[in-house]
C-alpha cells in the first residue's frame, strides 16, 4: 500500500494506459481500415518476411538483396511502427486463408494484430500526457489533460489506426519530457537523443522538434547572450542537443535495414520524397484547395472546429494566459539583448522589472515548452507552401500540450473562485475542479459515442457537428474507412460473385476485408463503377465525378442502401444492374 | 467578476453536451422519408423536379431517386425554364424558401418539410442534342483530312485510344453542381458534331463550361463553340477558362420548321486539359 502511495502518479499513469489500451484493443475490429493502413499492413507483411529470414538464416538476412526484397515497399516512411506491426503479425495474426463459410467463425484477428502496436503507442501517450501534466502543474491537471486528449473524437480515431500519427505524438512528447529533465544530466541528455532517434524512426514530424527545442533554448537562455569587448558570449548549449545530434541519426539509421546499404542514395530518396511531396486536394469552406499558397489560418480554423468546444476554449484561455504572463520576459530580454549588442549598459533595460516578475504556477521553462509545442506544429502547417492534406493529424503532436494548457486554465479558473464562497457552500477547489472537469469532458465523450468509428466526420459544437461540417464544406472523409458501416448490408444483399467497386478502398484494404471476415469471399473487386455490378461511393469532393459516373450509367439517382450520420451521407451503395434495367 | 470565466466555461460545456443529446433527436426517421415519398409520388406529374436542401442530403434518394432528382447547391439561382413544378425537400435547420415562385402546398413529413412550387409555363424542348447524341456523326478535323469517330461505346463516340478523346454523354461537375452535358474535349484540331434532321423551333439554347480541373490549368486556352444551322453560322461562344454552366441562345424561328442540319464545331488553340462540355436544346 505504501508502495502504491509512493508511486501514485505512476499507478494512475498505468491505469490510464491500461484503460486506453483495453478500449482501443477491444474496438480495433470495429473500425474500418483506412487507405494508409492498407499500405502499411501490406508493408508490414513484407517486413515480416525479413524477420522470418533473420530467424532462419541470419547470415543472408543482412545482404542487400534480401533487405531490398522485403523493405523496398513503402520506403517513403521509416519502419519502426511497421516493424512492430510485422512482429505483432507474426505472433498473433491468423494464417492467410479465406474462410470457406459465411458468416466466418471469427473476424478482425488480422486487423487487431496489425493495430496492436498503435494501441500500445496510444495508451502510452495518454499515460505520458498525464505524467507531463502532473510534472509541470499538478496531478489533477495531468489527469484532466490525459482525458481531454484521448476523449477528443479525432484523437481517439487516430489512436486506433495502424499509422504513425499517434506514435509520433507519443515520441514527440517523450522527447520533450526527457529534454525537460536533461539540464546538466548526462543520463537524461542521452535519453533525449535516443528517444528523438526513435521519434525520427516513426515519422518525419520529428525533424521539426529541434526547431522547437532550439527556440525554447533561445527564449529561456536568451538573456545570457551578450556582446562586449571580450567578444560574443553564448549561453551554455544544452548537452541534450549534442546527444540528439549524435544519437538521433544513429538510431534512425540502425532501425531501418533498407538504409544499411547504399545509405546516402536511399536517405536522399526518402528526404526528397517529402521535400517534393505532392499536394493532395483538400476541401475547406466549400472550396477545393489544390495548390499553394494555402490559407495560413487553415490549421487554426480546423483545430477550432474539430477539437471539442469546451476543451478548445480552455486550451485557448490557457495558451493566451500563459503567453501573456511570459511575454513580458522576452520583450524585455530582446531589448536587453539589443542593448548589450549595442554596447549599452544593461542596467538601463528593465532588469529590475525582471527580478520582480510575478511567479506563476508553471515555471518559465515549462511554460515555454507548453507554449512552443502547442503553437509551432500548427505554425509549420500554416506556412502557405506546406501541404495541408490529412487535416489535424499533422499537428496531433501539439494536442497533448494544448490539453495540458486547457487543464492549467481550468485550474486557474477554479483557484480564482472566492474562498469564502466555496466555504459557504462547503466546497473545496478540488471538488469544484472535479465536477467542472467532468462537465467539460462530457461533450467530448458524447461526441465520441455519437460519431463512433467515423472519426474524420467529427466537427465540434461550434461547427454544428457532423452536419455543420458538411454545411461549411469542410473535408469530412478521405480515408475510406467509413465503408465498414456499409459492409454488413453488402454481405447480406449482394448476389453471389457480384463485382463490387468500393470507392477509395484500395486493393490492400479490399483483400484485408476479405481475409479478415468483413467481406464475403465470393465478391469480386471491381476497379471502376463501369466494371461493377454494385458501387459503394464515399463522398470526397475531389472525386465527386465517381458518383456522377454512376448516375450516368444508371440514368437516375436511386440509392440501394445508404450509411448516414446525422443525415450526412458516409457511404452510398448503388445497384448498377437493377437501376439500368 | 471572478466567477465570469467559470460561468463561460460551464455555459459552453452545457451547450456542447446538450448539442450531442438534442441534435440526434431532431433528425428525420425512415418513417418520415416514407411519408415524404408517399406525398411526392401521390401528386407527381410529368415535368416535375425534386431538389433537397441541403444539397448534400442523400437519403431521400433511397425513396424517390428514380424520379427527376436534381442536385443543386443554390436552387434559387437555377434556370427552371423546362420544368413545370418543383418539389423542395428540406431537413431540419435547413428550411428554404424559393420565394420567387408561388407555393402550391406545404407538407410536413415528421422532421422533413416538403414544399411544392408552381413554376412558369415551361419551355417546350423539341430536340435535346445530348439525348440524341447517338444519332450524331462526329468528326475529328485533323490533317490530312477529317476522321470519323465511328465507334459508339457506352454513351460515347470514341475518337482515339486517348482516354479523354471522345464525344460522349456525361454528368460532370461544372461550377459546383453536376450537369448533364456532352463531353467534347478538343484536341489540337477541331471536333465536329453533326446532327441531321433536327426540327425547327424558336430558340437554340446551349450551356457551356469547363470542368474544375480544366479551369485550374494555368495555361488553359479558351475553347470556341461554333453553332451552324444548315451550313450557316448561328453564332459562337468563346468559353474562357472558367468552370461553371454558362448559357447562350439564338433565335432560330426564322429558319422554319425544318428538318435542319445542325453542326457544333469545338476548337481551341491549345488542346491540353480542355475538358470542355456543353449541352444544347431546340426549344419551342
Amino acid at each position: 500500500m505504501r508502495l502504491i502511495k509512493r508511486h501514485e502518479n505512476t499507478m494512475i499513469a498505468l491505469g490510464l494506459a491500461l484503460a486506453t489500451f483495453g478500449v482501443l484493443f477491444a474496438n480495433a475490429p470495429e473500425l474500418g481500415l483506412t487507405r494508409d493502413e492498407g499500405y502499411y499492413v501490406d508493408a508490414a507483411e513484407h517486413y515480416a518476411g525479413w524477420f522470418r529470414e533473420l530467424s532462419k538464416n541470419p547470415g543472408r538476412a543482412f545482404s542487400d538483396a534480401v533487405i531490398s526484397r522485403h523493405y523496398e515497399i513503402n520506403r517513403e516512411h521509416p519502419v519502426l511502427v511497421k516493424n512492430l506491426m510485422a512482429l505483432s503479425y507474426l505472433a498473433l495474426a491468423p494464417p492467410r486463408t479465406l474462410s470457406p463459410s459465411w458468416p466466418p467463425d471469427k473476424r478482425g484477428a488480422y486487423v487487431r494484430a496489425m493495430r496492436l502496436p498503435a494501441d500500445l503507442f496510444s495508451a502510452l501517450c495518454v499515460a505520458l500526457v498525464f505524467l507531463f501534466g502532473a510534472a509541470v502543474a499538478s496531478r489533477r491537471v495531468g489527469l484532466f489533460a490525459a482525458l481531454a486528449f484521448i476523449l477528443a473524437p479525432r484523437h481517439f480515431f487516430h489512436a486506433q489506426l495502424a499509422c504513425f500519427d499517434m506514435p509520433v505524438t507519443l515520441m514527440w512528447l517523450a522527447t520533450v519530457m526527457a529534454f525537460r529533465k536533461a539540464a546538466g544530466s548526462w543520463k537524461w541528455s542521452i535519453l533525449t537523443g535516443l528517444i528523438w532517434g526513435l521519434a525520427l524512426a516513426v515519422k518525419l514530424n520529428a525533424f521539426f522538434l529541434p526547431v522547437v527545442l532550439g527556440l525554447h533554448w533561445l527564449i529561456t537562455e536568451g538573456r545570457q547572450f551578450s556582446l562586449s569587448r571580450r567578444g560574443l558570449k553564448f549561453p551554455r548549449i544544452p548537452l541534450a542537443f549534442f546527444c540528439m545530434l549524435v544519437l538521433g541519426p544513429v538510431v534512425f539509421l540502425l532501425h531501418w535495414p533498407f538504409l544499411w546499404h547504399d545509405t546516402i542514395a536511399r536517405l536522399g530518396w526518402y528526404l526528397g520524397f517529402h521535400l517534393n511531396h505532392i499536394n493532395y486536394y483538400w476541401e475547406y469552406f466549400g472550396k477545393l484547395l489544390t495548390d499553394p499558397p494555402f490559407p495560413w489560418a487553415y490549421p487554426f480554423v480546423v483545430t477550432a472546429l474539430s477539437l471539442p468546444l469546451p476543451t478548445m476554449l480552455l486550451a485557448t484561455f490557457g495558451f493566451l494566459a500563459l503567453l501573456g504572463r511570459r511575454l513580458g520576459r522576452p520583450v524585455r530580454t530582446g531589448l536587453q539583448l539589443l542593448a548589450r549588442l549595442g554596447g549599452m549598459k544593461t542596467a538601463t533595460v528593465a532588469d529590475a522589472k525582471v527580478t520582480s516578475e510575478v511567479t506563476t504556477d508553471v515555471g518559465k521553462n515549462d511554460a515555454w515548452l507548453l507554449i512552443l509545442n502547442t503553437f509551432i506544429p500548427l505554425l509549420i502547417i500554416a506556412i502557405p507552401t506546406i501541404p495541408i492534406f490529412g487535416g489535424m493529424k499533422h499537428w496531433l503532436h501539439a494536442m497533448p500540450f494544448a490539453c495540458i494548457l486547457a487543464g492549467l486554465a481550468l485550474d486557474r479558473i477554479v483557484q480564482a473562485l472566492p474562498g469564502e464562497m466555496l466555504g459557504r457552500l462547503h466546497l473545496t477547489t478540488r471538488r469544484v475542479f472535479t465536477a467542472v472537469a467532468g462537465l467539460i469532458l462530457l461533450p467530448s465523450l458524447l461526441g465520441l459515442v455519437h460519431i463512433g468509428n467515423y472519426g474524420t466526420t467529427y466537427y465540434n459544437e461550434l461547427a454544428g457537428g457532423v452536419a455543420g461540417g458538411a454545411d461549411l464544406g469542410m473535408q469530412r472523409q478521405y480515408w475510406s474507412n467509413d465503408i465498414s458501416g456499409a459492409l454488413p448490408w453488402i454481405n447480406e444483399h449482394l448476389p453471389s460473385g457480384a463485382r463490387l467497386y468500393l470507392h477509395e478502398v484500395n486493393g490492400e484494404c479490399f483483400r484485408s476485408y476479405k481475409r479478415d471476415g468483413y467481406l464475403r469471399g465470393d465478391l469480386r473487386m471491381a476497379w471502376t463503377p463501369e466494371s461493377s455490378d454494385f458501387t459503394a461511393y464515399l463522398y470526397h469532393r475531389e472525386f465527386v465525378d465517381t458518383e456522377y459516373r454512376v448516375w450516368n450509367l444508371t440514368g437516375n439517382h436511386k440509392i440501394a442502401h445508404g450509411l448516414y450520420l446525422d443525415e450526412v451521407p458516409l457511404a452510398l451503395v448503388y445497384d448498377l444492374k437493377r437501376s439500368s434495367k | 467578476m471572478r466567477l465570469l470565466p467559470l460561468a463561460v466555461v460551464l455555459g459552453v460545456s452545457l451547450y456542447s453536451a446538450g448539442f450531442w443529446v438534442v441534435d440526434p433527436l431532431l433528425q428525420p426517421s425512415r418513417e418520415d422519408y416514407r411519408a415524404a415519398e408517399c406525398a411526392i409520388r401521390g401528386d407527381w406529374l410529368s415535368g416535375d423536379a425534386i431538389v433537397v436542401i441541403p444539397w448534400w442530403a442523400a437519403r431521400i434518394r433511397e425513396f424517390v431517386g428514380d424520379l427527376n432528382f436534381i442536385q443543386l447547391r443554390n436552387p434559387q439561382a437555377e434556370d427552371w425554364s423546362t420544368y413545370s413544378r418543383l418539389w423542395v425537400v428540406s431537413l431540419p435547420g435547413h428550411r428554404y424558401d424559393l420565394g420567387t415562385y408561388p407555393r402550391l402546398k406545404k407538407i410536413r413529413a415528421g422532421a422533413l418539410e416538403i414544399d411544392l412550387y408552381d413554376l412558369p409555363t415551361p419551355a417546350r424542348v423539341i430536340y435535346d442534342f445530348r439525348d440524341r447524341l447517338g444519332d450524331a456523326r462526329v468528326l475529328m478535323r485533323e490533317p490530312p483530312g477529317p476522321r470519323q469517330c465511328s465507334r459508339w461505346v457506352e454513351n460515347r463516340w470514341i475518337c482515339s485510344r486517348r482516354d479523354w478523346n471522345y464525344v460522349g454523354r456525361m454528368i460532370v461537375e461544372l461550377g459546383d453542381d453536376p450537369r448533364k452535358i456532352i463531353w467534347a474535349h478538343p484536341a489540337d484540331d477541331p471536333i465536329e458534331i453533326h446532327y441531321q434532321s433536327v426540327p425547327g423551333g424558336k430558340l437554340l439554347r446551349v450551356h457551356t463550361g469547363f470542368t474544375p480541373p480544366a479551369a485550374r490549368a494555368q495555361d488553359g486556352a479558351p475553347v470556341t463553340l461554333r453553332v451552324l444551322m444548315d451550313g450557316r453560322e448561328l453564332g459562337r461562344v468563346v468559353q474562357q477558362n472558367l468552370t461553371g454552366y454558362f448559357p447562350a441562345e439564338w433565335d432560330i424561328s426564322a429558319a422554319g420548321p425544318g428538318p435542319h442540319q445542325v453542326t457544333f464545331i469545338v476548337s481551341s488553340p491549345r488542346g491540353g486539359m480542355r475538358h470542355f462540355c456543353f449541352d444544347a436544346q431546340v426549344r419551342g
